[in-house]
């Protein structure tokens, strides 16, 4: 039971981080590249 | 009573914070650091603090008592309020709290008087100091929980006590204290609840929660999906997902989370925070359930209700010397929250109406004896509020949804457009609307809306104000997009940062 819900919310939780750091590096890229233009 | 594990209790944290404090008072003197360091850790604090900080002042009463008593009603579900934590923290990280400690801003009505006007930034600042009271009182009534199971005096008194507790705690302290603490304190409650788990594991047949799983199954009636992860389709919309926005949105852009955040050393420190917050945080909810559900199905304990029967199945089946350590750390853990929603509401008091209103020339060591008066206020108030036993999940969501129309306030100030009257207007409307479903119920059922949460409502609401009353009425751009972000102060220190590559 404990493996079933730690595996499960910990994974999510890590997709989820993987995700949200993955955007924010690709928007702060994008808005230096054009600060940089 | 159990003497033996009070005394172990009181002495680690006495200790604790007795050579922490020592520790700081010796660094200041050396160092030379002011006043203002009491609320903002003098921006000197990396990942594993800021991360760690965090962490325990959201990983309070939500994962403990609150999970204990809220997973008995909601089941296994019961994971996504905890879950909601680490998403607010992932997404904070780099966004709100990043831009905040850019803006060099400490509290949210500072925020609120960049992007819009001071009379908004009034009403979040007020806010803000109802949430964090009513969390602080959350805290404070799982502090009495934990005292009661040890002592066996009744739980009101031990809230009583609890608050005294936490007042010495933290006005002896302030968020560098607590930080360091904190550090401890993540490691002491790990122990502590893996050590929990295992003994409770040892106490079921073959060692594993089969048994448990045959309670539920075998009552389905009563505890219809309980072991579900969602626990069903109905059950997740108009329940879980309410207990998952209110938290986020409300840590998101909370007093508490910001003030952590703008103690970060970098940029880059806080946002490395993302890859740990999350899953530390829900292991300690994943084990406060598996231990709860454990204790409703032991018959010996059928007598407590589900605010009780868990703490009170620790103290009576662990051996006492394990009972020691997993209560020092939840007293940390309990502390820990409670310092940092209640040191919250002092700032905002301070910082956004005496300093604003009354004192403007106030100097940092009258800010600091300021800040500590409204602690003592602070933790008056709370006890009061505590005294009367809420059930803490229902009110965590309750109280948090207020919160969420700060969140699209700021983000679409920051990077939209900035109306003061729309701004003001979306905050009253959510506010008036939240206020008339609490407190006539009749009017959602009249509505057909009875079963719909309050959260999606305010969601609703100051969203399409926001929205309409941004594409109809004029307003100066969003602050990151305005000459008075590029011409500022803080946007050359940004600069500098980001050419150090810390930002």
């Amino acid at each position: 039971m404990f493996v079933d819900i730690a595996l499960k919310s910990v994974g999510i939780q890590l997709i989820y981080a993987a995700v949200v750091v993955l955007v924010s590096t690709l928007v702060t890229k994008a808005s230096d590249e054009k600060g940089e233009k | 009573m159990k003497t033996s594990v009070i005394l172990v209790v009181v002495l680690y944290e006495v200790l604790s914070i007795g050579v922490v404090s020592w520790l700081i008072q010796k660094g200041k003197r050396s160092k030379g650091e002011s006043q203002s360091d009491f609320a903002l850790g003098g921006r000197s604090l990396g990942t594993w603090a800021i991360g760690t900080t965090m962490c325990l002042t959201l990983l309070g009463s939500g994962h403990l008592t609150g999970t204990w008593e809220g997973c008995l009603s909601l089941g296994t579900s019961q994971i996504w309020h905890v879950m909601a934590n680490g998403f607010a923290m992932v997404l904070g990280a780099v966004t709100i709290y990043c831009w905040a400690r850019r803006m060099r801003v400490t509290t949210t009505g500072d925020i609120s008087t960049k992007l819009y006007c001071k009379e908004l930034s009034v009403l979040i600042a007020a806010v803000n100091i109802a949430v964090g009271w009513a969390v602080t009182s959350f805290e404070t009534q799982a502090l009495g929980i934990i005292i009661n199971s040890m002592t066996g005096f009744p739980l009101r008194y031990m809230v009583v006590v609890s608050s005294v507790i936490g007042l010495c705690y933290i006005i002896f302290g302030g968020t560098k204290q607590a930080a360091m603490l904190n550090q401890i304190n993540v490691i002491i409650l790990y122990v502590g609840m893996f050590g929990a788990l295992f003994f409770v594991l040892k106490m079921l047949p073959g060692f594993t929660f089969d048994s448990v799983k045959e309670f539920y199954a075998a009552n389905p009636a009563e505890y219809p999906n309980f072991l579900s992860f969602t626990g069903g389709q109905h059950h997740f919309i108009e329940v879980v997902i309410p207990i998952l926005l209110s938290p986020f949105f409300a840590h998101c852009c909370g007093q508490q989370t910001i003030q952590t955040a703008a103690s970060a050393k970098s940029e880059k420190a806080l946002k490395r925070i993302c890859w740990f917050v999350g899953p530390m945080n829900v292991i300690i909810g994943a084990i406060s359930i598996c231990i709860a559900t454990t204790a409703r199905t032991m018959p010996e304990f059928a007598q407590f209700d589900n605010k009780l029967v868990t703490a009170q199945m620790l103290v009576n089946s662990l051996p006492d010397w394990f009972i020691a350590i997993l209560f020092a750390a939840f007293v940390a853990a309990l502390l820990s929250s409670y310092g940092g929603f209640l040191i919250g509401p002092a700032t905002v008091i301070t910082v956004d109406f005496i300093k604003e209103f009354y004192k403007k020339d106030m100097t940092e060591k009258q800010e600091a004896n300021y800040i500590r008066i409204f602690i003592g206020v602070g933790a008056v108030v709370t006890c009061l509020m505590a005294l009367t036993l809420p059930t803490i999940v229902n009110m965590f969501t309750w109280v948090y949804s207020f919160m969420i129309p700060v969140f699209f306030l700021f983000i679409f100030g920051l990077w939209w457009k900035r109306n003061a009257v729309v701004g003001v207007t979306a905050f009253a409307a959510s506010w008036v609307i939240a206020t008339v479903w609490t407190l006539f119920p009749q009017v959602p059922q009249a509505l057909h809306m009875g079963n719909v949460h309050i959260c999606y409502v305010i969601i609703v609401v100051s969203l399409v104000v926001l929205v309409v009353g941004n594409l109809v009425c004029d307003g100066k751009p969003g602050y990151f997009r305005s000459q008075e972000w590029f011409q500022s102060e803080e946007y050359k220190i940004y600069l500098e940062e980001k050419a150090k590559g810390n930002a």
